[in-house]
């Protein structure tokens, strides 16, 4: 791997993980 | 540290559930995506290490990550959150230090006072301990995953699934393992 690899490999494990537990953390509905 | 940023987002959002979650996981993670960007343009140095833990070496990080330019993206990040409350603004800037802290533990000195300082800061436990040092974060996610989902009881805010999260936490914790990454 590149530096420039690594860099986009951070870029999306951050990113990646931002709609995932956005979605989890949403409160139940009715609750 | 990778979920460890992500876990705090999650604290910080029990902390003050009027802030956007997805706010604060961008702020958690903020300081890695200015990294990243900056290597992309050329503005800091890494280098690939594949047979020495981490499997990196920082050599130039000081935009992103000193102490000195995390506090300023600290307020400059707080400051896109003034219109939805002095409390929210607060904890977006900080969610996005709260990297900068995390980070003392794990990496070895390379987090400056300031952008080419002489004065570094880090404990090193990524080199100290190549294998245990993800024992160490794990031991940090479960607490405080603990008091994410203990504040979400009957929240009717946020925390709907915190066994999920937890789930989720873990699986992103092992893709980030020494046995599994891609590093």
């Amino acid at each position: 791997m590149t530096s420039a690899g690594l860099a986009v490999f951070v870029l999306v494990a951050f990113l990646i993980p931002i709609p995932v537990f956005t979605w989890l953390d949403r409160p139940r509905s009715g609750k | 540290m990778y979920v460890g940023h992500l876990a705090a987002g999650l604290a910080l959002k029990a902390v003050e559930p009027k802030a956007p979650t997805w706010g604060l996981l961008l702020a958690v993670g903020f300081l890695d995506i200015l990294f990243g960007s900056f290597v992309l343009l050329g503005i800091e140095q890494v280098t690939v290490t594949p047979a020495v833990s981490p499997g990196f070496s920082l050599d130039h990080i000081d935009w992103s990550h000193s102490l000195t330019m995390s506090l300023v993206w600290s307020i400059l990040f707080a400051a896109l959150f003034w219109r939805m409350g002095r409390s929210v603004a607060a904890v977006m800037g900080v969610a996005v230090f709260s990297h900068f802290v995390l980070d003392i533990p794990m990496h070895p000195p390379d987090l400056a006072l300031w952008p080419d300082s002489s004065v570094h800061f880090g404990l090193g436990l990524w080199t100290s301990l190549p294998t245990g040092w993800w024992v160490v974060e794990l031991g940090v996610v479960v607490a405080v995953w603990a008091y994410y989902a203990q504040k979400s009881q009957g929240s009717p805010a946020f925390g709907g699934r915190p066994f999920a999260v937890g789930v989720a936490l873990l699986a992103f914790h092992l893709f980030n393992s020494p046995w599994l990454s891609a590093l």
